[in-house]
């Protein structure tokens, strides 16, 4: 799967948040992602199959189902619970 | 002796240094071959891209520079540390090679301060702790230190420098974030604190700005590229208009003078877009690299992260933040101009980010009324500030910058100490000892009351 993760200027908290998914997959040990990081002015560019986010950006992918929402960047946990039903949900 | 020679003109190419220094990060971590191949030579890549943007914005802006003299007989330049920081290292190949060697270096500091002293912060904002290693550099270049001096000295005041930032924040940040999970890692922070407690002054008591409803049509500034697209083409469009076809053509040639306009002011963004870009792909390798090796050194740290670690906490006060930061920039550029002579544009990105976190630290202490006031405080600081520094270094015109400023208020004030590097050096070791003392008496008085529970 290709995950990007996105924050305004894309090179702060996205590369926080990369790692942090990185970390949470490894651990959920889920193999064959791609994980990048990008800013969001032009993540329309990029062809994701999942966008993981910090919160405040809810309203910027409202409506859309491929997208994570995460509260805290840092917290392994959060992200790992997120991505482990997003990956249930799509059976993968 | 050939050899040496190739060696030593090596170490002199800031592109190979960084590359050198992701290379030993990765190795380190113990990465595959293939990660550890392709991290290096994205490294390199992505500071060339950088360069290439640097090169691209400054001869976008020099235009501006001149109609906007030609106009106004002032000095107008665009603010952005990422900018004035990538004008500065392609043109002095010094302070480029020496600031890449400082930022590596500086960030072990950061972790043997962090290991040993009671300031457990790990500066993690990449682009932050890349403009600070070049603020720091420029400063020991101009204080008229060898190579060696600057690399060294500038090391070590790097390390001091970004371990004692989060800690000044750090008490606000507890407030807002409610624990002490992560701070925050950025360049703005003497400011954003600074405009917090004005705030808390003047708007003690007030309500929160988060039970508030705020437009929604704001949002879009979010958005990097269009809002300097924006201001640009404001500023751009006024020295066009009010020079006349006559005086553009000097630059345009044949183009139409408006269309000229539009095209430069696009065409500097795209110089920003491009050196982000650069930046991007230079630090994905090197940050991780920095973070794999403090996870295993400083176990109990505590990880500094970029400003929109707090934007979810309240999204409110980051609108009202932004919005005053930018009306206190527009009437600090009149200030400027009266006071020094310079005028720094608007710094939108500078509003956006960090405007809103003043905003988001004054309603934390200081409600509403507080985050309104942070908001407008923080903006004339950053502007006037940034004039003076322009003022103060003639320009940057002898380092290849000028037309540029910073709008990064903790490498401007370490600027501007480091005048005087003695005066500079005591500053930063005796603001690192104070804060180590709060610190310790917030750390006694956290384990007080949890054993009082």
């Amino acid at each position: 799967m290709h995950i990007v993760c996105v924050c305004g200027l894309g090179m702060g908290s996205s590369l926080i948040l990369k790692m942090t998914v990185e970390k949470a997959l490894k651990e959920l040990g889920s193999t064959g992602h791609m994980v990048e990081h990008w800013d969001a002015g032009t993540v329309s560019s990029k062809n994701a199959d999942l966008i993981v986010t910090s919160a405040d950006f809810q309203e910027r992918f409202a409506g859309r189902e491929n997208v994570l929402f995460i509260n805290n960047v840092v917290n392994t946990g959060e992200v790992k619970e997120k991505l482990k039903s997003y990956l249930e949900k799509r059976h993968l | 002796m050939a050899i040496l020679n190739f060696f030593l003109a090596l170490l002199q190419t800031p592109a190979i240094i960084l590359a050198i220094v992701a290379l030993i990060g990765l190795i380190v971590q113990g990465k595959k071959f293939s990660d550890v191949l392709s991290g290096t030579v994205k490294t390199s890549l992505g500071y060339l891209i950088l360069s290439a943007g640097s090169s691209l914005l400054v001869t976008e802006i020099l235009p501006f520079v001149g109609l906007f003299q030609e106009v106004f007989n002032l000095s107008g330049f665009a603010t952005g540390s990422e900018i004035i920081v990538g004008a500065i290292q392609q043109s002095v190949p010094i302070i480029a090679s020496t600031s890449a060697i400082i930022m590596g270096v500086g960030f072990l500091v950061n972790i043997l301060l962090a290991r040993f002293t009671p300031l457990k912060y790990i500066f993690l904002t990449g682009h932050m702790m890349w403009i600070s290693s070049v603020a720091v550099a420029f400063s020991l270049y101009e204080a008229g230190f060898g190579n060696g001096a600057i690399i060294v000295i500038g090391s070590l005041i790097q390390g001091a420098v970004l371990t004692l930032l989060p800690a000044i924040s750090q008490p606000v940040v507890r407030k807002i974030t409610g624990g002490n999970d992560f701070a925050i890692a950025h360049l703005t922070t003497l400011g954003t604190v600074s405009s917090a407690y004005v705030g808390k002054l003047v708007g003690r008591n007030s309500k929160s700005a988060e039970d508030m409803k705020l437009p929604e049509g704001l949002k879009f500034f979010k958005d990097t590229s269009m809002s300097i697209s924006i201001v640009m083409f404001v500023f751009y469009m006024m020295v066009v208009l009010l020079a006349g076809p006559e005086s553009v053509s000097a630059y345009s040639g044949e183009t139409n003078y408006i269309i000229y306009g539009i095209l430069k002011a696009l065409g500097f963004t795209a110089g920003v877009m491009v050196l982000l870009q650069g930046v991007r792909m230079l630090l994905g390798e090197l940050v991780p690299a920095f973070k794999g090796i403090s996870d295993k050194l400083v176990p109990n740290a505590v990880p500094a992260l970029d400003v929109p670690a707090l934007f979810g906490y309240a999204p409110n006060s980051l609108m009202l933040g932004f919005i005053f930061a930018t009306i206190g920039m527009i009437v600090a550029m009149f200030l400027s101009s009266a006071f020094f002579g310079v005028v720094p544009l608007v710094s939108i990105i500078g509003a956006f980010f960090t405007g809103g976190v003043a905003g988001i630290m004054g309603n934390a202490l200081g409600g509403r009324i507080g985050a309104m006031v942070a908001g407008f405080v923080y903006g004339a600081e950053l502007i006037l500030f940034s004039g003076f520094t322009y003022k103060l270094f003639d320009h940057f015109a002898a380092v290849g910058a000028e037309g540029t400023g910073h709008d990064c208020i903790d490498a401007m004030a370490q600027m501007t100490i480091m005048k005087n590097p003695i005066i500079g050096i005591i500053i930063i070791a005796g603001a690192f000892v104070l804060l180590s003392m709060m610190e310790l008496r917030h750390q006694k008085k956290a384990t007080a009351n949890a054993s009082a529970q």
